[in-house]
């Protein structure tokens, strides 16, 4: 069950979850007049002896709570002719367990009152319940149950193939899924990130039960695992019941480590494809990055937001508004990535844009051009900065969002905090530094596909 | 939060906007009379021999829980201004970030594009700022400002840090009284709307959504709009919508909402300041809902079977079977029939999910829903199946096994028992909670309708599922299924409940073929 976040109706929305950033500035360089706003995130831990790490925000404000279990596994981890396994596998875990019949985690957090789901991401596979805070101990004793006890059954895998393939279709019903599939493999070539979590269709048919046995063994292990409860409960008894439930499971070895590789940067990539599903033309620009530790990421995060984030940054503007080639235009550093990245910039082109592609792809270049020579206004960064810190704060708001923000911080670095310490990241990037990453890795050598309707029934002109 | 770039692709503002008006309580006398002249369905498949029973594996009960902490609803503060503009201060001080909502009671329920169209150009330029600065002085904070419109309202609105609040306030006001009307913006926003309506015909579920819309509800109704075409965007003029503006946006035609970490004492002068000055209209135009009655909503029933086929060249279909429930948001059967659309295809637990995606494997997503409606509102079923035919056979059988058999008493119990735990998850924020006195608003449901929400649930019992269900579930749906034509077509000869069905073929246009 992929996590569905329906914000923007392109047809890109449906081939990506994307992990939370957790960057968060508090005042930007330009802005030390403004009262400093400062935030708490309470964060208690301990770590169990088979290196399950623990995380807890107590929020007594409503009686109920989030728990977050995000595992170390996601698309990156897949080996070639097993692609989509991680996702495939979250399936499996709604299945039976020792003590918990098929489907039954779910039904139990429903009549709970709960809500119940899970996602898998390039980067991870996360499980999740938003439930009324007196059931915590249900949650706790059906989450180690299928841990340590998950039955794969043949009858059980069949179920969750088809689950999976339904799923693909739906994805596919989308205009240009294809081909946004085919411009993820370029841009992130010869990285784990060439794949969606989605995989293909050949993959799925071609796996067995005995391939989930052994992910299971390999990937779903305490060590590999962070555990974040949000919300109405007491520490001291979250430790106590947590020992309780999940202290007998054995430890694991630690996972092998995901296929490691650079992108491929300074290629110039345009295709022009067709589908017969579409009425209407999209156009997507990428660019490779670096991916969450690099330490140009908050350069290039910020200047994602002065390029392409909002009505007033600097493409969309004269995209949509001066010249009015798109009926919507936007982007931004959007493939944000653990180990790598892209920035995107997508337009939704009016007929007399579609008839000035060509003076449109000379603007953004001279645009691109431009911000390397010259830089950027203060003021741009100060924007930028202040995106940056609304988004972080509109996560720390809901007992969802600081469990996420915790759970990436956690798995990845070992900082719950992350979001808040990665406050100085943000906080140090100058004007200076931000025409740098322009210059380095937004040019003319783009990525670019062009998606247009096509009026026959075949995907003519469908590259191979 | 909705913005201005993402607007269109987000067009259902659903929760987080409302409306407080007339009770259009309009009954829908005689609509669930049409009873079924076709047999039940019968299942195409001899029944398989039978084989002895494996021992049942027994399981352990689940964990106890512990004792439950009282929920409440928290207290909404209200105060209304001279020109009657009521604002609804929800405080939460957890972050400092304030949500700012201008509710216009001017939705598409008057007029589709002239209702859009009327809220976008707000924000294209107004007396005092061209579009550039509106966007510039927002996004300079961190935010963006929404403008966009659902089935009753428009909206502006837009999230703040605590210290820009003022800011906040002075740039919704401006836009929601003193827009340009330019030309030159009206012509931009007719390009853009009609690359939204392309757009909308690129995706089979919107069509899918569309054509039974169009088809439950009587011609004309608005609840079921045609598919604008460019002529009809093109017929927009700038003087329609000042008129439209004149009309509606007023201050006793609208509601203001501020949650999050903000006081009433603290916003009273901020708002006396900006929206205070607003005039209010002495009186307002019929409303739209006014010129249909029971009998109108009566003729729309299907009395015969009918697949509507929109042709899309579609891996899998999307699939609707819907029909006008009778059942309005403040209706005292809303509760009961919302069991029933939980209990039967609302998560893991009902019955859609568990037989056809978990035992049948027909698909990825199968669920039932109701949509909230001033008028009568509409029950339906969506999936998306590769096997129509297997996919319609089952579903059939549910839906005649909901209305003349009782219900699995322990799964009911279920359903009932998540609607009134889950309240505390729906209160969360100060977002959840400004949608809650949104939803109140439009429906005109009474102040203390969450207040007795959880005791109201309590009320259903599992004896009133299957009453429910048979009293507003047709046996008779409007059909829509949107894939390849020539394959559905032969997969519905398949499907025994609609041999002599009537088949209509549709193009993306929503155009009969």
């Amino acid at each position: 069950m992929t996590t569905r976040r329906p914000l923007l109706r392109l047809a890109l929305a449906s081939a990506l979850m994307l992990p939370l950033v957790g960057g968060l500035a508090l005042t930007g360089p330009a802005e030390a007049a403004k009262p400093k706003l400062t935030f708490e995130l309470d964060v208690k831990e301990f770590t169990l002896d088979n290196g399950l790490r623990v995380y807890v925000v107590e929020d007594h404000s409503t009686p109920a709570f989030t728990i977050n279990i995000t595992y170390d596994v996601g698309s990156v981890d897949e080996v070639p002719g097993r692609t989509g396994f991680a996702h495939f596998f979250e399936h499996m875990m709604f299945q039976g367990s020792k003590n918990l019949p098929d489907n039954a985690i779910g039904e139990y957090t429903e009549r709970a009152g709960g809500y119940i789901n899970a996602g898998t991401s390039f980067d991870t596979t996360a499980y999740f319940h938003v439930i009324p805070s007196q059931y915590l101990d249900m949650v706790l004793w059906g989450e180690a149950d299928r841990l340590e006890n998950l039955e794969i059954t043949n009858e059980a895998f069949e179920v969750q193939r088809n689950a999976v393939q339904s799923e693909k279709d739906r994805g596919d019903n989308q205009p240009f899924a294809k081909a946004i599939e085919q411009m993820i493999g370029e841009l992130f070539e010869s990285t784990p990130y060439s794949h969606l979590p989605i995989g293909t269709l050949e993959d799925l048919n071609a796996a067995e039960a005995k391939d989930a046995e052994d992910f299971f063994k390999v990937y779903y292990r305490p060590n590999n695992a962070v555990m974040v409860i949000v919300g109405d409960v007491d520490f001291a008894n979250v430790k106590e019941r947590v020992e309780h439930y999940f202290g007998g499971i054995a430890k694991g070895e630690p996972k092998p480590a995901a296929p490691k590789g650079e992108v491929i940067r300074g290629r110039k990539i345009e295709k022009k494809v067709t589908d017969d599903k579409a009425q209407q033309t999209q156009w997507l620009w990428a660019w490779p990055t670096v991916g969450d530790d690099h330490p140009d990421r908050p350069a290039v995060d910020l200047l994602g937001n002065i390029l392409f984030g909002g009505a007033s940054a600097r493409i969309p503007k004269l995209f949509t508004d001066d010249k009015q080639w798109t009926a919507f235009a936007g982007g931004g550093h959007f493939f944000a990535f653990r180990d790598s990245g892209a920035m995107l910039f997508f337009g939704v082109p009016k007929p007399e844009g579609e008839k000035n592609l060509e003076e449109a792809k000379k603007l953004l270049e001279s645009e691109l051009a431009n911000i390397a020579k010259k830089g950027i206004s203060n003021k741009e960064l100060e924007k930028a900065i202040n995106m940056k810190l609304m988004e972080s704060v509109s996560t720390l708001a809901t007992n969802s969002g600081r469990a996420n923000a915790i759970a990436a911080g956690a798995l990845w670095y070992g900082d719950p905090r992350r979001m808040l310490t990665d406050l100085d990241r943000y906080r140090t990037v100058t004007a200076k530094d931000i025409k740098r990453v322009a210059e380095q890795y937004l040019n003319g050598n783009w990525v670019f596909y062009e998606l247009v309707p096509a009026s026959g029934p075949s995907l003519t002109g469908m590259p191979k | 939060m909705k913005t201005r770039t993402t607007s269109r692709f987000l067009s259902n503002l659903g929760s987080t906007l409302g409306v407080l008006t007339l009770a259009s309580g309009l009954a829908l006398a005689g609509c669930d009379k049409p009873e079924p002249d076709t047999n039940p369905p019968v299942d195409v498949t001899p029944p398989p021999e039978p084989t002895p029973e494996p021992p049942k594996r027994e399981y352990p009960e689940p964990p106890a829980p512990s004792a439950q902490r009282p929920v409440n609803f928290p207290e909404v503060q209200k105060l209304e201004l001279p020109n009657k503009l009521v604002v609804y201060v929800v405080e939460n001080h957890e972050v400092p970030i304030v949500d700012v909502q201008l509710v216009i009671k001017a939705g598409t329920i008057h007029d589709e594009l002239l209702a859009g169209m009327t809220a976008n150009i707000l924000s294209e330029g107004t007396k005092k700022r061209t579009k550039a600065q509106i966007d510039e002085a927002i996004e300079q904070v961190g935010s963006n400002l929404g403008v966009g419109t659902d089935m009753y309202d428009a909206g502006i609105s837009t999230r703040v840090l605590k210290p820009d609040l003022a800011l906040a306030l002075d740039l919704v006001n401006d836009v929601a009284r003193n827009p340009r009307f330019e030309q030159a913006a009206l012509d931009k926003l007719k390009a853009s709307q009609k690359v939204t309506i392309a757009s909308e015909k690129s995706d089979g579920g919107a069509l899918a959504g569309r054509l039974s819309s169009m088809l439950l509800y009587p011609p004309g109704h608005p609840y079921g709009h045609k598919l604008p075409t460019d002529a009809d965007v093109d017929a927009i003029t700038l003087d329609a919508i000042k008129a439209f503006h004149d009309t509606w946006y007023r201050p006793n035609n609208a509601y203001l909402i501020l949650s999050g970490d903000v006081t009433k004492d603290e916003v009273r002068k901020m708002v006396e300041k900006t929206l205070g000055s607003w005039n209010p209209a002495s009186s307002f135009p019929a409303h739209p809902l006014e010129q249909f009655a029971g009998a109108d909503y009566q003729k729309a029933v299907p009395t015969e079977l009918v697949v509507n086929i929109v042709d899309r060249n579609q891996i899998s279909s999307d699939i609707i079977l819907a029909n006008v429930n009778g059942v309005a948001r403040n209706s005292p059967e809303w509760n009961a029939m919302a069991a029933v659309v939980k209990y039967f295809g609302g998560g893991m637990s009902s019955i859609l999910f568990r037989d056809i995606r978990e035992t049948q494997k027909l698909t990825y997503n199968i669920n039932a829903f109701q949509s909230s409606q001033k008028a009568v509102g509409e029950f339906g079923i969506s999936t998306q199946t590769k096997e129509v035919d297997k996919m319609l056979n089952a579903v059939f059988q549910h839906i005649e096994d909901l209305r003349t058999k009782d219900p699995d008493a322990a799964y009911v119990q279920s359903a009932l028992d998540n609607m009134a735990l889950s309240f505390p998850l729906q209160i969360e924020t100060a977002s959840q909670i400004a949608g809650k006195v949104a939803t109140m608003l439009t429906y005109n449901l009474p102040d203390t309708y969450y207040n007795t929400y959880i005791d109201d649930v309590r009320k259903v019992k599992v004896e009133d599922i299957k009453a429910t269900a048979a009293k507003h579930i047709h046996p008779i749906p409007v059909i829509v299924i949107v894939g390849k034509a020539k394959k559905i077509r032969e997969q519905l000869a398949n499907v025994p409940y609609l041999k002599d069905a009537k088949i209509v073929e549709y193009d993306t246009d929503l155009n009969k073929k």
